[in-house]
């Protein structure tokens, strides 16, 4: 069956940005678990999840971020989310996660995260 | 009325095929994006739990029951897995800082968050959780 979750990566002044597009579900989870360790395992603890094209994530989605969160937390490092949609919006809100991740609506915005 | 209904049995196809069921009928039914959003969470996260905790990550029969009623959205799952009222659990503490915060957890409060009513019955095979959701039209 094809996988509804895509990950690419990038650079932006040496902060790594993953762009997530699809859904993030019980099923998708685990490729961006996958994803995700394969980063901070190789030493990469600033990171941008570039949420804009990303219509849901379920539970199954936040169990992932909050595990990389407390890894590269612990490691020095941060993760900033750039443009939440409305549905993910919603499940972050009603979590506490929004309390959790700087969330951003600019690229800039998100990059300044790291600059301090 | 409308009633929709399908029957799931592999966990590791389940979701897929029941967030593309809940999609043609919200989008057939004209469902505000909001509520299709949180149909297809409680759904997700009520189906999700079915197989892992009650089979055990092995395959059983999961119904899924969905019926629009005016304004309001109805989901009925019903499964074959020995007795358990998930509305039993406690809720997760979604204030806790970074460090207290536990992994996990929060499937069945977002089912209790999303919706305006959810009720547990037990059934003569397993368990059924009804959610019911209204919305302006």
């Amino acid at each position: 069956m094809e996988c509804n979750l895509n990950i690419t990566e990038r650079e932006i002044s040496g902060i790594t940005i993953l762009d997530i597009s699809g859904r993030v579900d019980a099923a998708t989870s685990s490729k961006m678990e996958e994803e995700l360790t394969k980063k901070v395992d190789a030493g990469v603890i600033n990171i941008i999840m570039n949420m804009e094209n990303l219509s849901y994530i379920s539970s199954s989605g936040l169990r992932v971020i909050l595990a990389s969160l407390k890894k590269v937390k612990s490691a020095g490092g941060k993760i900033a989310l750039l443009q939440l949609q409305p549905g993910p919006a919603e499940v972050f809100k009603m979590t506490g996660f929004d309390r959790l991740f700087p969330i951003c609506s600019s690229m800039e915005g998100a990059v300044e995260q790291f600059s301090a | 009325m409308a009633t929709h209904q399908i029957e799931l049995s592999d966990p590791k196809k389940a979701v897929p095929i029941l967030s593309e069921f809940l999609s043609d009928i919200l989008a057939e039914e004209q469902v505000p994006f909001e509520i299709e959003n949180a149909m297809q969470l409680c759904a997700e996260e009520a189906v999700v739990n079915i197989f892992k905790h009650g089979y055990k990550g092995a395959e059983g029969p999961v119904r899924v029951r969905f019926t629009l009623d005016d304004n309001r959205v109805i989901l009925e799952i019903e499964d074959e897995a020995p007795f358990f009222n998930p509305l039993t659990l406690p809720s997760p503490d979604v204030d806790a800082e970074l460090d207290e915060r536990k992994i996990g957890g929060l499937g069945v409060y977002l089912i209790r968050s999303l919706m305006d009513d959810v009720r547990y019955q037990e059934t003569p095979k397993g368990n059924c959780l009804v959610m019911e959701k209204s919305f302006s039209g």
